[in-house]
């Protein structure tokens, strides 16, 4: 009973969002703006899980600290990644189109700097660089778990 | 000022590539780990979250690699189509690996308060396990001290009149012929009733020996083996029995010691591996019958060992840890012993050795 009734707002969180997930258009092409807060949603959501996550995996007494510390570092980090690609498609949004530059000849693109967004698009869309190590140290974490699972 | 995207869409297009692939290795390891711990449900848990994170992560780069390949060919109409798709399946799989990771959250409290129960039920069987010793040393107290009232009370008269009679009898000398012999009958009366108290006695004696009969020791691990080969061929493990040539009788309870034998030889099945063996042995050494159960295991680390009679002691999830301590139990009721011998990735040695009862011992003493 206890449990249920804890459960109920979180749930009710996720359904919300996966109601409107209808209108959660693809955040890369800046089509309706609906979709770009369903996707903001959902990256707030992703943060706040995996910063619950990282703060309930420290006390898992089941799992050696090795996985635990791993298990960790990895999910702070999409934390971080989770906030860097929410500012990542804001910044997005402050680019005018005139500043990607297509030059005959070539096929990959320049961009116009201009102002400071301009720099902070550049930065921000280089998000691999949060979640390619936090995914890297899951899985240290996920791997050594076998081992550790002899004293479970 | 302008700078080429060519990094950015460089780190995008592998770091989605890589993203992929790690992720995939998570259910990889998740997934064996599950298929070991089938009955865990933190594996299980695991292998969900790893799961979510594969979607969220494949959704995503699969994504971002296919825009960057169509904007690169410059189909960036093809695009505008597609993306809206691979957005929402993005956002998704971020609501996912939410509730995957929400639902952890929960999950972790009910296994938290399992472990907690499981403790709290350890130590509640320990206590009872204490408590019902202590009363059966106050019942046996009880019985010995009761049987010795009895003793002393149907002994008492005959010893007491016997004693009257013979002090009459020293006090009067041989004159009084007649009275003499009357006396002398009745002192035999009563030696007669003390004699009649012995054989009782005996026959109690013997009633409560009578579920220790003649056995063998051989038929015995006989027995055991036949029940216990099916579950070593399960395992592929081979079970060799060095049955001794001589008979092994000796005087026991077989009900108590076929269970102790089973689980002497089911510990070595339990930590022996696919192409171990097992080898039984019995004989005669020392004047005393032993068993002797030898694997080749990976032994008993020597901060177990010392710990392996103690009740609840055990490496094992979902055991009791009550196995040894209940044999040694078990073979100490037959006067026996038992020893542990363990060589830590050579295997281990279980003997037990019991006291002989009968002609076996002949050819041995000479
Ligand atoms: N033949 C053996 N080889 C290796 N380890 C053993 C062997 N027999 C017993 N053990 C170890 O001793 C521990 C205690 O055994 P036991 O008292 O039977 O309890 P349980 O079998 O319930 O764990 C086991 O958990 C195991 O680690
Ligand atoms: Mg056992």
């Amino acid at each position: 009973m206890k449990i249920k009734k804890f459960l109920i707002p979180e749930f009710v969180l996720i359904f919300l969002l996966l109601l409107t997930r209808t209108n959660a258009y693809a955040l890369q092409s800046h089509i309706g703006i609906e979709g770009l807060y369903v996707h903001q949603g959902a990256h707030i959501l992703f943060a706040v899980s995996m910063a619950t996550f990282a703060w309930r995996v420290r006390g898992f007494v089941f799992l050696s600290p090795g996985v635990r510390k791993n298990l960790f570092v990895g999910a702070i980090l999409l934390v971080l990644w989770n906030a860097w690609a929410f500012t990542g498609h804001i910044v997005e949004l402050m680019i005018p189109r005139g500043h990607i530059l297509y030059h005959p000849g070539t096929k990959i693109p320049s961009l116009s700097i201009h102002a400071w967004y301009d720099l902070l698009y550049y930065f921000f869309k280089m998000d691999h660089l949060w979640c390619l190590p936090a995914i890297i140290f899951i899985y240290l974490g996920i791997r050594d778990i076998s081992k550790s699972a002899a004293e479970w | 000022m302008e700078w080429s995207l060519l990094p950015v869409w460089g780190i995008d297009f592998f770091g989605s590539a890589a993203m992929i692939l790690v992720s995939l290795l998570c259910v990889v390891e998740a997934y064996k780990n599950s298929q070991k711990n089938p009955d865990s449900p933190l594996a299980a848990y695991i292998l969900w979250f790893s799961m979510a994170l594969f979607a969220f992560s494949a959704s995503r780069s699969i994504g971002h690699m296919i825009k960057y390949v169509l904007l690169y060919f410059g189909r960036a109409d093809l695009w505008h189509r597609l993306s809206p798709v691979s957005g929402s399946i993005n956002t998704i799989a971020f609501t996912g690996i939410s509730s995957v990771t929400l639902f952890f959250h929960r999950m972790q409290k009910i296994m938290e308060k399992m472990e907690k129960d499981r403790i709290k039920i350890e130590k509640t069987t320990k206590e009872l396990l204490k408590l019902n010793e202590d009363i059966e040393a106050v019942v046996s107290q009880r019985t010995k001290s009761e049987l010795a009232l009895r003793i002393a009370h149907r002994i008492r008269n005959p010893v007491m009149i016997i004693g009257g009679l013979i002090r009459q009898l020293m006090r009067k000398g041989h004159e009084d012929y007649e009275n003499y012999q009357l006396h002398l009958e009745k002192i035999l009366e009563q030696a007669k009733k003390l004699e009649s108290l012995v054989s009782t006695f005996e026959n109690l004696r013997a009633s409560t020996q009578e579920t220790f009969i003649d056995i063998d020791l051989n038929e015995l691990a006989e027995e055991v083996i036949e029940v216990i080969t099916p579950e070593a061929d399960k395992k592929g493990i081979v079970l060799v029995f060095e049955r001794s040539a001589k008979p092994l009788t000796f005087r026991g309870n077989p009900h108590l010691l076929k269970i102790a034998l089973l689980h002497i030889i089911r510990n070595a099945i339990e930590a022996c591996k696919h192409g171990d063996s097992i080898e039984i042995t019995t004989g005669i050494e020392g004047g005393r019958l032993f068993l002797e159960v030898k694997d080749n295991g990976p032994g008993i680390p020597p901060e177990i060992l010392k710990h392996i009679l103690k009740a609840f002691y055990t490496t094992k999830e979902g055991k009791t840890g009550l196995g040894l301590p209940y044999v040694n139990q078990i073979i100490k009721e037959h006067r026996g012993e038992l020893k542990v011998d363990s060589v830590q990735g050579a295997g281990t040695t279980v003997r037990i050795y019991l006291p002989t009862h009968g002609p076996e011992l002949g050819p041995e003493v000479q």
